[in-house]
């Protein structure tokens, strides 16, 4: 897991006080915008299909009619970039909403199904997690079987344990809180402490944990698919068509750069508003 | 390049012996003299794929063929341009009727293990064979009508069909009837067939220490003395050792090869072969591999396929002359029968021409056969049910097998590429026929690589691959009378025959004719492609850098 290093200067800095959002935010947010409308409306942005082949057209160099060249099929490579974002992002934000619930109901048990109970479950989580996120998803595909919905399963799977001691810290810290002792106290049925009190008071820091790992889902989604685990041909997924591409590399490096630029600018964008949102919720920016 | 070049290894072929012999009575590390050219004394090679099973009686896979051709030797040899000529047996004699092969064998032929060849070691390696334990998956069916082996001698055995059965002398020659030494056949299939390390035969070269998915090395095998008149070289191998090494990914075995960390390197795609040309130190062998070119096989039991509309309508739809152009960039020539032009004497040339992509064809074939609705997607559907053509995949799809799936989308066809690495699975599939179309390719330098796809007997049980399930009473007929028929010319015109049939009743769609390229350092010399275009390494060897 990623741990939050903050220097302690940075708060007396004018520029982490500032109410309004810096330009790397803004110009990430922006992406994101983007990316959110490729996702959902592709044909707004290119109007082809990403899967038409035109041989007679393969290999072309980005020019006027294709912005990002053509690949070996002849298919636009601009179009397949564009439509890709949708298999891209949701990859990575179903595997992490999906990672958010194991771990949810993980934590939770973990921390209020008492000590022996606590430590299986918290073992099994630091026995996974000294696997990284990308080779325990790879063990997972293998049960899952690869494609879209296989990939997503494991990438959701090798984040899990991470998240799961994340909320059992969180619950722990509520359960001990004075409302829900006061709660204790008052005869409320322990289920209803749980979903009224200690299930709210977790999800919170959660979700800004959730928005910073999706970079790194994003990434492990289409890692997998590069490995041909994850998305198959003739999914433009990005992942896959780095793989599609590298053969093509010294004699059509388009194919392959543009769906990689497009990976990192991903990735480095949901990180930098993911930071600002858990920054904020931190309350280290005054707003 | 300067001329010189070529003109190298014919020079080289002729003072070679002498080198050879020099570097030999130096090899005790006294270092070698100032005039006389070092060669380095191994050769290291990347190949595109790595066997399942390295026992070759087992395996169907071209790869096990040719990785183990430099240990297996065979009774026959099939020289580069598809003649026979002796190899184990010094000579062979078939009865007046066609259905006895009597084979006389040297005798001072010694396997690796130290064990003579003699006529019980050549039966033990026939009855291996046909054993239906050892579930051969090629090398029983390439025996065809066998009826049994009798030792008649001690160097000479007696080899039975139950009718004449001409093709049998080429396949004698391949490594699938390599002859192995007969206490190794005993050691069971784990060693033979999985770990590979229990090969023991006559070859050139011994197998050596093999590491799964890394490299496997071959010894010189410095007894040899009983290699073909026509190898191009007699002795012991020039090199010491042979290093094979599984590198499956295309640009990373180029990288090998450019960055000089392997010698020669099979499998060059088109894409890539400007870059090896290109390369003052490299050079390109090049040759069609003989036998079934890359061919859609359509499965002519399959719901979908059994329609023969249906599959005329797959034949058609395919723009093959501009799919073919465009991915393997104009290097490869379309195929047009099933057949490779390279097989020796069987080629049918008229087909050439006769079945030109036609969409309009196939789109009128469709609507007659039902699949007049269309799905969002724009595919063709029959009672809401899509047109999905399902293709079981071994590995990663091809290029080209995409570029044919974005094609056929335009007709409305869905061509599903079912890609698994896992090898059971798609060998379950196919033998279970869960499929409407295979595509591959199979080298053999023999026409009768047809029987092996449509006689109606080639069912996987019987080690055949009948992937398109012909059993047509007709096809049967032809393909015995061209197995039977003595006169080349009659058997080439029954082969002509079963070929034309193929393309009539839409059971293959041919595609293109699959080329092997070897790239190889200019340090290499003597490198040649043997009949099945696959490299030659017993007369090669390597300048020291």
């Amino acid at each position: 897991m990623t741990t939050e290093q903050v220097d302690p200067a940075s708060r007396q800095r004018p520029r982490f006080s500032r109410p309004l959002p810096g330009p790397a935010v803004l110009l990430s947010a922006a992406l994101l915008a983007l990316l959110l409308v490729a996702a959902v409306h592709p044909a707004l942005l290119a109007a082809g299909s990403p899967t038409d082949t035109d041989p007679l057209q393969a290999l072309q160099a980005p020019d006027a009619a294709h912005l990002f060249g053509t690949d070996q099929l002849g298919r636009d490579v601009f179009t397949r970039v564009v439509h890709g974002a949708r298999y891209s992002l949701s990859i990575g934000a179903a595997a992490t909403a999906a990672g958010l619930v194991i771990a949810l109901v993980w934590g939770l048990v973990a921390a209020l199904s008492g000590r022996f109970g606590d430590a299986v479950l918290m073992r099994a989580a630091d026995a996974l997690l000294a696997l990284p996120a990308l080779l325990l998803a790879l063990l997972v595909v293998l049960i899952t079987g690869k494609g879209v919905s296989g990939a997503t399963i494991a990438v959701a799977v090798g984040i899990a344990p991470g998240f799961a001691r994340v909320v059992r810290a969180q619950a722990m810290v509520v359960r001990r809180s004075g409302y829900v002792e006061s709660a204790i106290g008052l005869g409320v049925r322990r289920p209803l402490i749980v979903l009224r009190h200690v299930l709210p008071n977790t999800v919170g820091p959660l979700l800004v944990l959730g928005t910073i790992t999706l970079g790194a889902s994003i990434s492990t989604g289409a890692a997998l698919s590069y490995l041909g685990l994850g998305a198959q041909p003739p999914t433009p997924e990005w992942g896959a068509m780095l793989t599609e591409g590298q053969g093509f590399l010294h004699q059509a490096w388009w194919i392959a750069l543009f769906p990689g630029l497009m990976l990192v600018c991903t990735v480095v964008a949901v990180t930098v508003v993911g930071r600002h949102a858990q920054a904020r919720s931190e309350g280290r920016y005054a707003s | 390049m300067p001329p010189s070049r070529a003109a190298l290894p014919a020079v080289l072929l002729l003072v070679l012996p002498l080198v050879t012999a020099a570097c030999g009575s130096e090899g005790s590390g006294s270092g070698t003299g100032a005039a006389k050219p070092r060669t380095a004394t191994t050769l290291t090679h990347a190949v595109e794929q790595e066997p399942d099973c390295w026992d070759p009686h087992v395996s169907a896979q071209d790869v096990t063929s040719f990785l183990q051709r430099p240990v297996y030797d065979s009774l026959v040899y099939q020289t580069p341009d598809g003649s026979l000529e002796p190899w184990l047996a010094t000579r062979w004699q078939v009865s007046p009727d066609g259905k006895e092969y009597t084979f006389t064998l040297r005798e001072d032929v010694v396997f690796h293990d130290g064990s003579k060849l003699d006529a019980a070691a050549v039966k033990a390696n026939f009855d291996h064979i046909t054993d239906p334990k050892t579930n051969s998956q090629y090398a029983a069916g390439l025996l065809g009508p066998y009826k049994g082996i009798k030792v008649s001698g001690p160097y000479e055995v007696k080899i039975e069909f139950e009718r004449p059965y001409v093709p049998f002398l080429q396949a004698a020659s391949t490594t699938a009837l390599g002859i192995a030494a007969p206490a190794s056949l005993a050691a069971g299939s784990d060693k033979l067939c999985a770990a590979g390390d229990g090969s023991v035969g006559s070859g050139p070269f011994k197998s050596g220490p093999y590491v799964r998915g890394q490299e496997r090395t071959y010894l010189k095998n410095p007894a040899y003395a009983w290699a073909p008149k026509s190898a191009g070289h007699a002795g012991p191998p020039r090199l010491d050792s042979l290093k094979v090494r599984f590198i499956t990914e295309d640009a990373t075995r180029i990288g090998a090869l450019t960055s000089g960390q392997v010698d020669t390197a099979s499998a060059i795609p088109a894409n890539q072969l400007t870059l090896v040309k290109d390369n003052p130190k490299l050079e390109v062998l090049d040759k069609q591999v003989p036998g079934a070119v890359n061919t859609f096989y359509l499965n002519t039991k399959s719901p979908l396929f059994s329609d023969r509309r249906v599959r005329q309508a797959f034949q058609r739809a395919i723009d093959i002359d501009t799919i073919v152009k465009s991915v393997f960039q104009g290097l490869y020539p379309r195929a047009w029968s099933v057949l490779s032009p390279t097989t020796p004497a069987s080629y049918d040339p008229t087909l050439e021409g006769t079945w030109p992509p036609d969409p309009a064809l196939a789109a009128k074939l469709l609507d007659e056969a039902g699949w007049t609705g269309r799905d969002a997607e724009g595919y063709r559907t029959k009672d809401g049910k899509r047109l999905t053509v399902v293709a079981p995949i071994y590995g990663k799809p091809s290029t080209f097998s995409q570029a044919v799936q974005g094609d056929l989308k335009k007709s409305g066809i869905y061509l599903q590429l079912a890609a698994s690495t896992d090898a059971i699975e798609v060998g379950s599939r196919l033998d279970e026929g869960r499929y409407d179309v295979v595509e591959l390719s199979w080298a053999r330098g023999d026409g009768d690589i047809l029987s092996h796809f449509f006689f109606s007997d080639q069912t996987s049980k019987n080690s055949g691959h009948n992937f398109a399930q012909v059993a047509d009473p007709e096809m049967d007929q032809w393909l015995t009378a061209a197995q039977t028929a003595q006169d080349p010319a009659e058997r080439a015109a029954n082969y002509a025959k079963a070929q034309r049939w193929a393309i009539d009743q839409a059971a293959v769609v041919p595609t293109y004719i699959d080329t092997q390229n070897v790239g190889f350092s200019t340090r290499v010399h003597d490198l040649r492609l043997g009949i099945s275009a696959h490299p030659e390494f017993y007369a090669a060897w390597v300048e020291a850098p």
